[in-house]
């Protein structure tokens, strides 16, 4: 015997650093002291399992028009009063339905499916980390791309263990005031930044995406300075999706985002030197198109999850030439 | 006087620390780190098991141009 019987544990995925006793799980709700070991109980069982347009992640410069093999489990280190998933994110995993999907089945689903890339999305895929980690690596072996939506809530040593097998991720940055993380989301903001530097140094294809929120975080001073650390540290070529809120879970006392504050939002970034920036969540003509960073000639037309015309010619402005920055093949 | 009543204060709060810490430390569990997690044995996963019958949402628009 090591001893280990009624030894606490202190969970170090996540900047959550959970101190978990036996019997108990971390504050994701899945990660379990059972007898001393700490078990990630949802390993290879996904509560859900789509297959998604890609654009519906977001991910508008990965294979545009193709389908994603799209899985999570339950549960989440973060709890934003405001999540779209929490029937999902905040429950714990005994009172769900799981389905059995082992790591090494999931590119046959895929390729079923005629999915070119699977994303670990919905919930949280940090806190499903050794699930995410060998379902990424089996999806690489088979040639398959692998996408992560996440809050980019973890610590740096597994997110630099995991990115050598990540193609792209759409990374929330909620905020940019560390008041914000914790009162809404109970969380902290540097962790989220220092992800997103990690994945872009650790060349994943990196996409951001801002919940606009009312009255929380969409003053002008917060969305120019968030346009701005983007610009600065990711780089004027990643894509900025200015989401639309609606009220859920716990906070349905503030009103969706208006379309005029979703425009301000995209001005702001556009002026900040931002190449590609879209609306999410809305129902606008031009929302979701993406223009060329050159000349300005429309490249793709996009309608909700819909396609309406792809002009890129390998990756590039047909017009003038200009490469535009994504994974096209 | 000031000096000599702060002296003394501290003097009493150092060897409370230095009786009680000990017995402080003793009572505090063993903790152990760990940053990944095992995958779980036959009978440790938790859910309500289900059919496996992917969910195909809207579909995408085909390739144009």
């Amino acid at each position: 015997m090591c001893g280990c019987d009624a030894m606490t544990l202190q969970c170090e995925l996540c900047p959550k650093n959970c101190l978990i006793a036996p019997g108990q799980s971390g504050e994701c709700r899945i990660r379990v002291n059972i007898d001393g070991r700490l078990v990630a109980v949802t390993y290879g069982r996904p509560c859900a399992v789509h297959v998604d347009p890609i654009e519906k992640k977001p991910l508008f410069h990965v294979l545009p028009g193709s389908t994603i093999l799209s899985l999570a489990t339950v549960g989440c280190n973060l709890h934003c009063k405001n999540c779209q998933n929490w029937e999902i994110s905040q429950e714990d995993p005994e009172n769900l339905p799981a389905k059995e999907l082992p790591p090494g089945d999931i590119p046959g689903l895929a390729r079923q499916y005629a999915c070119q890339s699977v994303a670990y999305t919905y919930t949280e895929p940090v806190v499903f980390y050794e699930y995410t980690l060998d379902g990424c690596r089996q999806a690489h072996d088979a040639g398959l791309r692998t996408a992560l939506v996440t809050a980019g809530y973890i610590n740096r040593e597994p997110f630099e263990r995991l990115a050598p097998y990540v193609d792209a991720a759409n990374i929330d940055l909620k905020s940019m005031s560390g008041a914000f993380y914790r009162d809404i989301c109970e969380g902290s903001l540097a962790p989220v930044l220092s992800t997103l530097e990690t994945a872009k140094a650790a060349g994943i294809w990196v996409e951001v995406t801002n919940l606009v929120i009312p009255t929380l975080n969409d003053s002008e001073a917060e969305l120019r300075k968030l346009c701005q650390w983007v610009a600065a540290n990711l780089g004027r070529e990643t894509p900025l999706h200015f989401s639309r809120f609606h009220p859920a879970y716990r906070m349905k006392n503030l009103p969706p985002t208006p379309a005029d504050t979703l425009d301000r939002a995209r001005e702001i970034a556009r002026a900040e030197g931002l190449y590609y920036v879209y609306i999410g969540n809305v129902t606008r003509e031009d929302a979701e198109n993406t223009y060329c960073s050159g000349c300005g000639a429309l490249l793709i037309e996009r309608q909700r999850y819909t396609i309406r015309e792809n002009r890129l010619r390998d990756g590039a402005c047909p017009s003038c030439g200009m490469k535009v920055h994504g994974i096209w093949t | 006087m000031d000096i000599a009543r702060r002296t003394f204060t501290h003097m009493v709060l150092a060897a409370a620390a230095a009786v009680l810490c000990p017995v402080l430390r003793r009572a505090r569990p063993a903790v152990r780190r760990v940053r990944y997690a095992e995958r779980p044995h036959r009978g440790e996963c938790r859910g309500v098991p289900a059919p496996l019958a992917p969910e195909e949402t809207a579909r995408p628009g085909a390739w144009i141009g």
